[in-house]
């Protein structure tokens, strides 16, 4: 990514001093409800902040959002304010000043539009006024929630902008998919914490009967994250391994999954479909017989009816095996779709089922380009690779009929920036590969096993 | 085979009669009870749809999420209507919708009952009050009273399901040893969720003491019997759905795996197809029938779906020469349990996987390879491994004739102490005793008897 843009450092800056300047307003003006249950609310906040899900490609979640809220409702902007300025002051102890003021300013003015909204809209908090029925607001309750949720992914979403580079409108799409469906199962959590804090006989303590179930939930969580994790390590390993030993396919799939996953973020797919994208890839070959295709390669000529029918057969095959790799919810399905739809041409003449234009998913539009770049830059026994260049211009040569236009000139220019380098990455073998590679007994074994792999 | 099923019965069928003894001698003091039938109709709702969300434990059984209702009405309104809501809620949820066997049904709903009743008496006995639940400091020893009720009520519920797994396993009531290594694993696997119910319920509990407060000047309504009801769902639902969800991806892992053994036996020529899969689920019900700890068990099933990966290494023209199951392999195939352990132990998880499917050719005189070792110094696991590879490859194959399980059994019995080990032979036929697939007359039966 290189260094971060003038663009973005001020940014930053600029929302952390407003942040700042929002905070010292709203104390002095107040009303500030200051009591010491705050102090109890600050502990859980950081308590929960410490302990994140990680969720995979190195992000987090906490479910620290249903403290905050229930913090807004109970104390008030200015408090909230403060708890959450304190709170991201322990957090990103360890971060950069800037991401630490950023933070700051970030959640500061989130939850003063998030108050003024709530206010705005009749809504009362706790401390002020003793007992609130919320019962009857309702709408505060959801403006209230709301502004805040669009505050605030805003913020991050025009840093995120800002940093990669792209734009803020297709960023804060982004991000809002991404958090809404945590802000609704978490929001109705918040509320029921206020609403126990202000019952008479109950108070602080009981709120923090409502941590067990959280820690708990945390937990199972987390061990699902880290399932999801490892199921993308073992598969990638294994069906990199697969490939590795056979020198028709070897390293074809990794290089397939970069120059596509390029691609999709080039073209701002969302996260989920940046997934079904990256396991689509990873798996679009697997229906390929080794035997099967060694013969068809190395034949001269062109294969006969029979061997097409192999070559033909292989993505409703790989498509069956896809399926049955299903591991999420939110993917089930489409990635077998996607592995079937790869050899799919704009013009209707692909196969297996000669879908055309937009019937293709773009997903598999994007994989067919990545494909064909790599099949016809990569270095093989059988083939003599092209140059870069030509591959491009021969993808140009069939965009519209074979190839979407849209996706190959997008790979031309990633290209042309540098970020898509086939030379390059043919020095780097992938992790698998390389720990085989370790091993002297297989190495020599794996250099064997290629020099006789062309007789067959 | 009939003694086993003997035990079970006895076992259930006391629990039955004790369940349904309770239920009647609790009925017969109704009169002295003050209560509201809508309150027990709430608390059934409740109860009812948090039935339906349970999260099962790998050593048999399960959680259900109404765990927290039970314990809040347990509090509130004793251990007497709760049992009855409890027995109701589990005839509506496990006969109704689940549509499990009758005999099923009333086992569960019996032992609930029982544990219930006994959670009562804990209650009460250590010095807790039906319906005066209070947050203070300055009482604080009576929430003592609900933490031993809370833990009576884990401990029996483990208790119960576990004995009922261990009678139906064929193991009979002397061998104690077993029955507290699954009940300690069952209280483990439960802890954390029956803690965090335990923990909702209670708050259920204080929020239904104070409704009057609670409902302000607007008064008590049914609105906020529906604010009591959301209160429980939305912390169950959350716990259930990421409980799920966790189970859920270890399920799709598992399959992955065995989709990508799969895959490499279609890329190998000369493989059987499912011979992984087959291998991998034998393999796994030999290690659970030696009552190995859930973790390793799944190791050994994952070793047993990718045990021949390393095969991918080995050049096709060499893999499809024909060789008897008894006889040395060409030399080099005898390099796949290596290669194929290189390929598993770059994934962290997979090394104790990686260690079996590298043994897995080893015999048990120091005869096989890579490294020649002996008897246990091959790892249990690869031997349990070696046993089940022989076993799918005699009986599934597809060069030669298949042998028939009969057949199958006594071949490995020759081999014996040279090539397996002689102590998992007989874990052998008890395994396959249960999967049905010898008779008991047959082979497995005097195998059995020599018990």
């Amino acid at each position: 990514m290189g260094k971060p843009s003038k663009s973005f450092s001020s940014y930053m800056l600029g929302t952390g001093i407003v942040g700042w300047v929002v905070l010292v307003w709203l104390s002095v003006k107040g009303p500030v409800y200051l009591s010491w249950e705050a102090g109890f609310f600050l502990a859980l906040a950081v308590l929960v902040g410490l302990h994140p899900v990680k969720l995979p490609r190195g992000a987090t979640t906490t479910v620290g959002f249903a403290v905050d809220y229930a913090c807004l409702l109970i104390f008030g902007p200015a408090v909230v304010a403060w708890i959450g300025v304190i709170s991201f002051g322990v957090l990103l102890r360890r971060s950069s000043w800037l991401r630490k003021l950023f933070n700051q300013g970030q959640v500061v003015l989130s939850f003063a539009g998030a108050g003024w909204v709530y206010r705005a809209l009749g809504g009362e908090y706790v401390e002020g006024s003793g007992w609130v029925a919320f019962r009857e607001m309702e709408l505060a309750l959801v403006g209230g929630g709301v502004a805040y949720f669009c505050l605030s992914s805003l913020l991050i979403a025009i840093a995120m902008a800002l940093w990669e580079r792209r734009s803020v409108g297709g960023m804060w799409v982004l991000s809002f998919r991404w958090a809404a469906p945590r802000f609704l199962a978490l929001a109705p959590f918040g509320l029921l914490m206020a609403m126990v804090y202000q019952t008479p006989g109950l108070g602080v303590w009981a709120v923090g009967l409502f941590l067990v179930p959280l820690v708990g939930a945390r937990f199972a969580f987390q061990g699902a994250m880290e399932t999801l994790e490892l199921h993308r390590e073992t598969v990638h390993a294994l069906s990199n391994a697969l490939e590795a030993y056979d020198p028709y396919t070897r390293n074809h799939s990794e290089l397939v999954t970069r120059y596509a996953l390029a691609l999709g973020r080039e073209m701002e797919l969302a996260a989920p479909r940046m997934e079904v994208l990256e396991w689509a890839c990873r798996l679009h070959d697997i229906g390929k017989c080794r035997q099967d295709w060694e013969s068809i390669i190395t034949k001269p000529g062109r294969p006969s009816e029979k061997e097409w029918e192999v070559i033909r057969r292989h993505p409703v095959e790989g498509s069956r095996l896809a399926e049955k790799m299903e591991f999420l919810p939110h993917t089930a399905g489409k990635v077998a779709q996607i592995v079937r739809a790869h050899h799919e041409r704009l013009d209707g003449s692909g196969y297996p089922d000669s879908r055309r234009g937009e019937e293709i998913p773009l997903e598999a539009r994007i994989l067919g380009v990545a494909d064909a770049f790599e099949a016809m830059t990569a270095r093989r026994a059988y083939h003599q690779s092209r140059s870069a260049q030509e591959a491009i211009e021969e993808l140009r040569r069939c965009a519209g009929e074979q190839f979407d236009a849209k996706v190959v000139e997008t790979l031309a220019a990633l290209w042309e920036r540098g970020e898509v380098e086939p030379e390059a990455a043919l020095e780097q073998q992938p992790a698998a590969a390389g720990a085989l590679a370790g091993s002297s007994v297989l190495s020599s074994y794996a250099a064997q096993r290629e020099a006789g792999g062309g007789g067959g | 085979m009939g003694r086993r099923r003997f035990w079970l019965r006895l076992y259930v069928g006391a629990v039955m009669v004790a369940g349904a003894a309770g239920l009647i001698g609790v009925a017969s003091q109704w009169g002295a009870l003050d209560l509201e039938l809508w309150e027990l109709g709430f608390c059934l709702a409740l109860a009812g749809v948090l039935d339906l969300m349970v999260v099962p434990l790998a050593g048999g059984g399960g959680v259900a999420a109404s765990f927290a209702v039970l314990f809040a009405a347990l509090l509130v309104l004793g251990a007497g209507p709760t049992a009855w809501v409890a027995a109701l809620a589990m005839l509506w949820s496990e006969g109704v919708v689940r549509r499990k066997p009758l005999g099923k049904v009333g086992f569960n709903a019996a032992h609930s009952v029982l544990s219930l009743l006994a959670a009562g008496f804990v209650y009460r006995a250590l010095g807790g009050e039906v319906g005066k639940l209070e947050l203070a400091w300055e009482r604080l020893w009576a929430m003592g009273a609900v933490v031993g009720a809370a833990g009576a009520l884990w401990l029996l519920e483990s208790g119960w399901v576990t004995l009922a797994v261990v009678l139906e396993r064929g193991s009979l009531p002397g061998s104690g040893a077993q029955l507290w290594r699954r009940l300690r694993a069952s209280l483990g696997g439960m802890l954390v969720l029956d803690g965090a119910l335990a923990s909702v319920g209670l708050l259920l509990a204080l929020l239904y003491q104070s409704r009057w407060q609670l409902a302000g000047e607007a008064g008590w309504s049914p609105a906020e019997g529906l604010f009591l009801g959301t209160m429980v769902l939305i912390p169950c639902g959350l716990l259930y759905y990421a409980y799920r969800l966790q189970g859920h991806l270890q399920e799709v892992y598992a399959h992955s795996l065995r989709t990508l053994g799969a895959l490499m036996e279609a890329k190998v020529e000369g493989s059987q197809p499912g011979h992984g899969a087959r291998v991998g689920k034998l393999a796994a019900a030999l290690a659970e029938q030696l009552d190995l700890p859930p973790t390793r068990v799944d190791q050994i099933r994952y070793a047993g779906y990718l045990h021949d990966i390393g095969k991918v290494g080995v050049p096709s023209s060499l893999l499809n020469r024909s060789r008897d199951q008894f006889a040395g392999e060409p030399e080099p195939l005898r390099l796949h349990p290596e290669i194929g352990a290189a390929i598993l132990s770059p994934v962290h998880f997979l090394q104790p996987a990686a260690q079996i499917v590298l043994a897995h050719h080893e015999r048990w005189d120091g005869l096989g390879y890579p490294q020649g070792c002996s008897q246990t110094d091959i790892p249990l696991g690869a031997r349990l491994l070696a046993l089940a590879n022989a076993y799918v490859g005699m009986t599934h194959s597809s060069a030669s004739p298949p042998l028939t399980p009969h057949q199958a059994i006594s071949r490995l019995r020759q081999a014996a102490g040279s090539r397996f080990d002689p102590h998992l032979l007989q874990t052998l036929t008890g395994v396959l005793l249960e999967f049905g697939e010898v008779e008991p007359t047959s082979v497995g039966a005097a195998e059995l008897a020599r018990r």
